[in-house]
């Protein structure tokens, strides 16, 4: 259980944050697909000559480029990191079954080696479920994403 | 080499009881909160310090390098550090002094435990670890501090290896010039999970949002930016580079031990929320990622070698020449994978796909129902795409993300294969970067000898293995020329001078430019002068087929000319050129003109043919006609150029 909600978090973190401010100030790269993910392209300038814009980090907060500077999500404590900042790359991969950002998210979600492939699939499949229209925010997708798994007889486990 | 390899591994063990204790004294523990006890830790810091002393522990290369000391010739002690944050440093001479920063480190490190978090112990780990190894201290003599934000953050960043990474060049992004590096730590298990929620350290400059590109490039370049480390999920950086700026990635995984690269680890936490000065060319991203390496392997030679500047491919050249290297991944850009994309596909296909990117319908036009589902699936890859690409340029706009939508779901139904990028050769792989040639050649029935020298980088013409095709970076180039019957010359001396050259096609319009500023010896109005210039231009550049591209500008240029009434003199102008990436060697046909405010015209058009004859060897071939009002004259050369 405590799993899943660090998975989740990992989609959701920041929604909240970058739903005041889009394509605000402390707000990262790429604007997306879905609601809640703005570009700033001018930051460019930033990091081209080598510069970190803003709030330095040392890992122990979530990403501080993306919009969840603000919106970081923890659990039992424990500070996450934010994926919500991928869901174009997540959308994409399961649209077509395969690609780094499911790879990603199985990583996140403890599902082990042997089982991917059925993740990559059961994701691959329920597409339309998952992301049911462009609006949807990664928080929902992630609640979808779990009821889908928990529907699965060789996935159940990862989302208990 | 091999004995001091010895001793680091001597060093490693010897900490392990340390660290042990470390990680499992318990506040409890020790029993050191009475009067007594604090005078017996009060005279074991003192014997300390007094053997720290008689073993010139300050003077030992790691406490050195712990402290980021060099040598410096102002300084009375010989040396001072580079970190300028008094955060850093127990001593208030600590910035100057290794000794006294030593002895006041060791102070501080039997300080109450009750600091907790900001106990010296916590703050800088390696110091306490390399310290009380050195001096065999006995842990159960000192104050224990609970360093559970350490410890927090090191179970986070769980590593195993290390790889250097190293954003490269990208078009049309001259901040970008020397590429970047940073360091990414992975866990054990990386190859069967997914190395996007590894850590990436970054050395940057912390920057003020609201300042203008122009104090930011000044700043830049001045130091006045502090730099500061940043560690964050390496996927950050892959939106970053690949996605955002459009660069590839190289990536090298480093023969580092999993010791070692804990060690590594163990001094970054000490540089957390430190500032440096930053400086763009040698105190910078590349430089700060060489003392870490260097670190841990005393006797790998990085850091020397990079005094006055330190060019991100060079620094990665060094480590691959100290043979750190296990193994190289080329991680290609966003637009990469678009442009692979689409030269892998038929025109038709790219049209129709072009289309659909617009238009949604064209799904259900008889040219899309008539191919192939595999057909349909590329047409709707490349404009989904295509369409992401456009995105990411954008605010987020609702009627494309309901395009791009939709053609996720066709795409859901369809297939699509994985693009391959076609690896180039490695960014060290190619000619080194400094530039030295001898050449020969005639103007106008005048015999001269030229030498000429460029302090970096990269032309169109020079050799292309490990650049990127159609980007010029020159910094600080002089030719000096000698005239048989007119002695010594300088004939021209460009302080910067870039082209950027960005192909355009059915789905991509980027647009090419160049900007120059300098001097050069130029015919004018019957005599030859020399005149400084400023001048530019923007245009287009298509590829006609696999190694011949075109361009063609428009072009503004201020003179100031003795010539000329005024001290700056405007023109416009055009210039359009080809370039022949043949097989021995790169060649240009260029053509440009200058019409003056005062009606004076110049035209130039000029051959040029690099001959490759090894990575750093060449024979730069040029031939060049000029007409001016009502002269005309010519300048032919050859000569030899030598990369090192």
């Amino acid at each position: 259980m405590k799993r899943v909600l660090l998975a989740t978090s990992l989609m959701a973190a920041s929604l909240s944050a970058s739903a005041v401010v889009p394509g605000g100030d402390s707000c990262g790269w790429g604007n997306m697909l879905f609601e809640g993910q703005s570009g700033l392209p001018m930051h460019v300038l930033a990091s081209t000559t080598n510069g970190t814009s803003g709030n330095a980090t040392f890992g122990m907060t979530s990403g501080t480029n993306g919009c969840s500077a603000d919106g970081t999500l923890t659990y039992g404590g424990k500070s996450m990191i934010d994926l919500s900042s991928i869901m174009g790359e997540f959308s994409e991969d399961v649209a077509r079954g395969h690609g780094d950002a499911l790879t990603t998210v199985a990583v996140a979600l403890n599902v082990e080696a042997q089982d991917r492939q059925v993740f990559d699939a059961v994701m691959h499949e329920n597409f339309a479920v998952i992301f049911p229209n462009e609006n949807v925010t990664a928080e929902e997708a992630m609640a979808t994403v779990l009821k889908v798994m928990k529907a699965d007889s060789r996935l159940s486990k990862y989302a208990a | 080499m091999y004995l001091l390899r010895l001793l680091i591994s001597f060093l490693l063990f010897g900490w392990l009881p340390a660290i042990n204790a470390f990680a499992d004294t318990g506040l409890s523990g020790t029993g050191l909160s009475d009067t007594d006890s604090k005078n017996q830790i009060r005279s074991y810091a003192e014997s300390a310090k007094m053997k720290a002393a008689d073993l010139k522990l300050s003077e030992e290369t790691t406490w050195r390098a712990l402290l980021h000391y060099r040598q410096d010739s102002f300084s009375e002690s010989g040396v001072s550090s580079y970190v300028d944050d008094s955060a850093f440093f127990f001593s208030p001479m600590g910035h100057y002094d290794a000794e006294q920063e030593l002895q006041s480190t060791i102070d501080a490190l039997f300080l109450p435990e009750s600091l907790g978090n900001e106990h010296a112990q916590c703050r800088f780990v390696y110091r306490f670890q390399w310290i009380t190894s050195k001096l065999n201290l006995d842990l159960d003599k000192m104050p224990v501090a609970q360093c559970t934000d350490y410890l927090e953050w090191r179970k986070q960043v769980n590593a195993h290896s290390v790889s250097l990474i190293f954003p490269a060049t990208a078009l049309n992004s001259p901040s970008s010039m020397f590429g970047h590096t940073l360091l990414r730590f992975d866990p054990k298990d990386v190859e069967g999970g997914s190395d996007w929620l590894s850590y990436a350290l970054n050395f940057g400059a912390n920057i003020n949002n609201d300042d203008n590109s122009v104090s930011f490039a000044f700043r830049g370049l001045a130091g006045g930016y502090p730099g500061v480390y940043n560690m964050m999920r390496y996927f950050e950086k892959i939106k970053e580079y690949n996605r955002m700026e459009n660069r590839d990635i190289w990536e090298y995984k480093l023969n580092y031990t999993p010791e070692e690269v804990d060690l590594i680890l163990t001094h970054v936490w000490e540089l957390k929320d430190i500032n440096f000065d930053y400086y763009f060319f040698d105190e910078n991203c590349a430089f700060r990622l060489l003392e870490l390496l260097e670190l841990v392997r005393p006797e790998v030679n990085l850091t020397e070698r990079f005094k006055l500047d330190a060019i991100p491919t060079n620094t990665v050249r060094a480590v691959v020449e100290e043979g750190l290297v296990e193994s190289t991944h080329f991680r290609p850009s966003e637009l990469a994978e678009l442009h692979a994309r689409i030269d892998s596909l038929p025109k038709s296909i790219q049209r129709l796909g072009r289309a659909l990117a617009d238009d949604i319908e064209v799904m259900q036009s008889p040219e899309f129902m008539a191919l192939s589902q595999e057909q349909q699936g590329e047409v709707v890859q490349i404009a989904y795409s295509y369409l992401r690409y456009v995105q990411l340029q954008t605010q987020r706009d609702e009627e494309m993300a309901k395009r791009s939508y939709q053609l996720l779901l066709a795409l859901n139904k369809l297939s699509s294969k994985k693009v391959e990028v076609a690896r180039p050769d490695a960014p060290e792989t190619g000619h080194k970067t400094i530039t030295a040639g001898i050449s020969a050649g005639e103007r106008n029935d005048d015999v001269f000898q030229q030498v000429n020298y460029r302090v970096t980088y990269h032309d169109l013409l020079d050799n292309e293995k490990g650049y990127l095709r159609g980007a010029q970076i020159i910094l600080f180039n002089t030719e000096l020329r000698h005239y048989n019957n007119d002695g010594l010359k300088l004939n021209r001396f460009d302080i910067v001078d870039i082209t950027s050259l960005s192909k355009r096609n059915l789905f991509l319009k980027p647009l090419s430019w160049k900007v120059q500023v300098g001097y050069e010896r130029l015919y004018s109005r019957g005599d030859e002068v020399g005149v400084l210039q400023l001048n530019g231009g923007a245009g287009h550049s298509y590829e006609i087929t696999d190694d011949v591209e075109v361009f063609g500008f428009l072009t503004g240029r201020v003179e100031h000319n003795k010539q000329y009434n005024s001290i700056l003199e405007p023109a416009i102008g055009a210039e359009t050129g080809l370039l022949y990436y043949s097989p021995i060697g790169a060649q240009k046909l260029d053509v440009q003109g200058y019409q003056f405010l005062n009606d004076d015209y110049r035209v130039r058009a000029s051959f040029s043919q690099n001959f490759n004859i090894a990575v750093d060897h060449a024979i730069r071939l040029s031939v060049a006609q000029e007409w001016h009002d009502d002269d005309d004259f010519y300048d032919v050369s050859i000569g030899y150029r030598y990369y090192f």
